[in-house]
């Protein structure tokens, strides 16, 4: 007997099957972000013909003789030569600090560090300076995961915090950058405020379709668009366990409710209409990856729904009133996934005082 | 199963429940056939371990010899409650844990051995009905919740439970064990009827009412569902709201409720157990008659000598193994459940972090905050656990929530010490 699972049947729930799960879930995201960093680079490239090779990303490019429209190989080493430089030198440092805590704590060392290293590369930009992504990922791996005692015991997702971190450390990086002209620092993308500004002086607005959502790089981070690697992933999350439906749902009813509500006013970024503000930006993929990260969400079923309508309005809110800040997706699930134990709490009450009137506590 | 009126008598109270919550664990079927061979046990014993929470006062010594039926222990708390041999013979050895806490009083079987007789009430009262169940130690064969423990026959509970229904992986289908011991447990049943006031629900499958006894205060209750709606705590949870510990509801399974019949129609309870062995390591699964609290090492050697692999008593889920070798089947498992040897690392039990998942979710009765309460017991918040419902609980409802979580934690052992306590503190007061 003793403290362990008296058990003979394996219920899959291991650390390393829920570790390969998740890895399962980016792989798509990955593949695509592969073809569409590079696509949206030669695109760039192409349009610059006086831009100067500065990096040696770009020198290689010339050396190799990527070209748009020559193939989509000429895109995917594109891509490559951005997001590879980006990714692995973001494992080894992961690595190296997950290590020193297992050794320093005698614990296992988990692999789950290559999934917030991969989902924090997804989330940051494609021409990230490789020293601030260090930078903000060393201080997720020690004070976001490491000093609580690693994974399932943390209070907001390590990726999540490095990225926020490298946000608001580095605010003037990339600003006005020719290359990326629609993002605004490591923050994301303008389109936003783009748009408001289009919508204020009656102009033609320019959102994407919903098929160019879902299959082109609309602009973005190096994974956030296009959307349908992202849903593919939200399948996997959620048939293995790790991600909630009702989360998800709730986020998607939350963007409903406020948008709707914000037509009623019609003016700026209001009048955009409620699945625009899904369409754009880097909602629907901090929503699957990043706000149903089992440890840092709600854990009981109603305070998953609550929290997904929370992240929902919340996001079009803030959309509406600062169009001039690019997306607050991050901020707003950083704030909802701290009010997480508050949200349970409160559940919890309502099932005590249940109890209580029912007789059954 | 069919879809048309069933043959039931007209005024006895039917209820049904669906039940959604729960997950059925695929391994296979069990037989539905009991077969005629019996397994010829040389030891028998009694495990402390069944009943969780008591402590005991030996009647016996090593070496005694018994008469079949005979008391071996009485419960130190209480005293009328008494626990007697399924079988006559020598005790062989009686077995201290932990603390001095009883494991085990064995006994090697001899069939020469003399029977102990009770006298058959010619129209059972409530009081003769108690002291004939307290004499013969099927009193012991009743359960209480909370605590899980065995009921105080000073008392009377507000539900008593005949579980008809199993939902384990590879567990007997009761139905057919019960069909094959029609007239005891009907006898059975009507016993109970008259025991207390209380309602008496019959819990079962759908499909056929199990018995044909009408009584005033039966109620049949049919569960469809995954596991666990083939477990008391379930029935218990719709039923009869006992969460805040000043209630209680007894339980009792089906083949105890035969061996009250036995007892009533013959004069001597009821001493052997239809066991299924099955599992995907073995070809052939079979349901088996056999001596109550038979020695595992006898039905092995008889059934199947050359297995190779994991044999556990109970099921997949919750099977308890009687530390020392000494497997013995203990007094509420009612089957057998053989495994290939555990092969791979993901195969056994490693301790990990307690992630929130959703998966975690549906694996408790309803209206249970699966991962608060969880956290509750994992870090030994006794106020909050009680607070959320844990009263209502006993190891075997924990199981399949136990099997599911990344941490590989036993939540059953950690509930048992807050039940304990909650007992302990209600006793005194």
């Amino acid at each position: 007997m003793g403290t362990y699972s008296t058990s003979h049947w394996n219920s899959g729930n291991r650390l390393e099957r829920i570790h390969l799960m998740r890895l399962l879930a980016i792989l798509p995201v990955y593949l695509y972000a592969l073809f569409t960093t590079g696509f949206r680079y030669l695109g760039a490239r192409a349009e610059l013909p006086d831009y100067p090779a500065q990096g040696w990303q770009d020198r290689l490019a010339d050396f190799l003789e990527l070209k748009l429209g020559s193939g989509v190989i000429d895109s995917v080493l594109a891509g490559a030569l951005h997001i590879l430089p980006l990714l692995i030198p973001a494992i080894l440092v992961c690595a190296v600090w997950q290590r020193l805590f297992a050794v320093n704590r005698a614990q296992r060392f988990d692999f789950g560090f290559v999934y917030i290293a991969g989902l924090c590369v997804l989330m940051a930009h494609p021409a990230t300076s490789l020293y601030h992504l260090l930078f903000a990922l060393s201080f997720a791996m020690v004070f976001g995961y490491g000093v609580f005692g690693g994974e399932g015991k943390t209070i907001v997702s390590p990726a999540l915090l490095a990225i926020v971190i490298m946000q608001v450390s580095f605010p003037s990086a990339l600003v006005g950058d020719p290359l990326w002209p629609v993002l605004n620092g490591y923050a994301g993308t303008l389109e936003f405020a783009e748009y408001a500004a289009l919508q204020a002086s009656g102009a033609e607005t320019g959102m994407p379709t919903i098929g160019h959502a879902l299959l082109g790089g609309v602009s973005g981070l190096i994974g956030t668009n296009p959307l349908f690697p992202i849903l593919v992933g939200a399948v996997v999350l959620s048939y293995a366990g790790l991600a909630s439906v009702r989360l998800l749902g709730g986020v998607l009813a939350g963007v409903l409710v406020a948008g709707f509500y914000a037509n009623l006013s019609a003016e700026g970024l209001a009048a955009l209409p409620w699945y625009g503000h899904l369409l754009t930006g880097n909602l629907v993929f901090a929503a699957v990856f990043v706000a149903t990260d089992p440890a840092s969400s709600a854990s009981t079923q109603s305070g998953r729904l609550i929290q997904g309508l929370l992240i929902g309005a919340l996001v079009v809110f803030l959309r509406i009133a600062n169009p001039s800040h690019p997306d607050s997706v991050f901020q707003v699930v950083l704030l909802v996934s701290l009010l997480s134990p508050l949200i349970d709490q409160g559940v919890t009450w309502f099932n005590i005082q249940r109890r209580k009137k029912h007789g059954t506590g | 199963m069919s879809r048309f009126p069933q043959t039931q008598p007209a005024d006895v109270q039917h209820q049904r429940f669906r039940m959604t919550n729960g997950r059925d664990i695929p391994l296979g079927k069990g037989s539905r056939e009991i077969s005629s061979r019996t397994l010829p046990v040389t030891k028998v014993a009694i495990l402390g371990s069944d009943f969780p929470g008591d402590r005991f006062e030996l009647m016996v010594n090593e070496g005694d010899r018994v008469a079949k039926n005979s008391v071996l222990l009485q419960s130190r708390h209480q005293p009328r409650i008494k626990f007697c041999t399924p079988a006559g013979g020598t005790v062989c050895a009686i077995r201290r844990g932990a603390r001095r806490a009883l494991m085990s009083v064995e006994i090697e079987v001899d069939q020469s051995a003399p029977t102990a007789q009770f006298a058959i009430p010619g129209k059972a009262g409530r009081e003769t009905l108690r002291n004939l169940m307290l004499d013969s130690g099927i009193w012991a064969s009743l359960r209480r919740r909370p605590y899980g423990c065995i009921p105080d026959p000073e008392r009377d509970p507000q539900g008593l439970f005949i579980t008809a229904i199993d939902s384990q992986p590879l567990a007997p289908d009761p139905a057919v064990i019960i069909a094959r011991y029609q007239a005891c447990f009907d006898k059975g049943v009507e016993a109970l009827a008259t025991l207390v006031s209380c309602p008496l629900y019959l819990c079962q499958s759908p499909g056929n009412t199990v018995t044909s006894i009408r009584a005033d205060n039966l109620v049949i209750c049919e569960f469809t569902g995954p596991h666990p709606a083939g477990l008391p705590g379930t029935h218990i949870n719709r039923l009869c709201a006992v969460g805040h510990g000043k209630h209680e509801a007894w339980h009792i399974d089906y083949q105890s409720v035969i061996a009250l019949g036995h007892l009533l129609l013959e004069g001597v309870p009821w001493g052997e157990r239809v066991v299924s062995m099955a599992g995907p390591a073995i070809d052939r699964a079979e349901l088996v008659t056999v001596t109550a609290g038979a020695w595992i090492h006898d039905l092995v050697n008889a059934a199947c000598p050359d297995f190779r692999g994991r044999i556990l008593p109970g099921s997949a889920l919750n099977a308890r193994l009687n530390p020392g070798g000494n497997a013995y089947l203990g007094h509420w498992q009612r089957q057998l459940t053989f495994l290939p040897a555990a092969s791979s690392a993901a195969e056994r039990s490693q301790p990990g972090p307690m992630l929130p998942l959703t998966a975690l979710e549906n694996l408790l009765p309803p209206a249970f905050l699966t991962v608060p309460l969880l956290r509750a017991l994992l870090t030994g918040d006794y106020e909050q656990a009680l607070a959320l419902g844990a009263l209502e609980l006993v190891e075997e409802d924990m199981a399949l929530v136990s099997a599911a979580c990344s941490s590989g934690a036993d939540y059953g052992a950690l509930l048992r010490p807050m039940l304990d306590q909650h007992r302990q503190e209600n006793r005194e007061s």
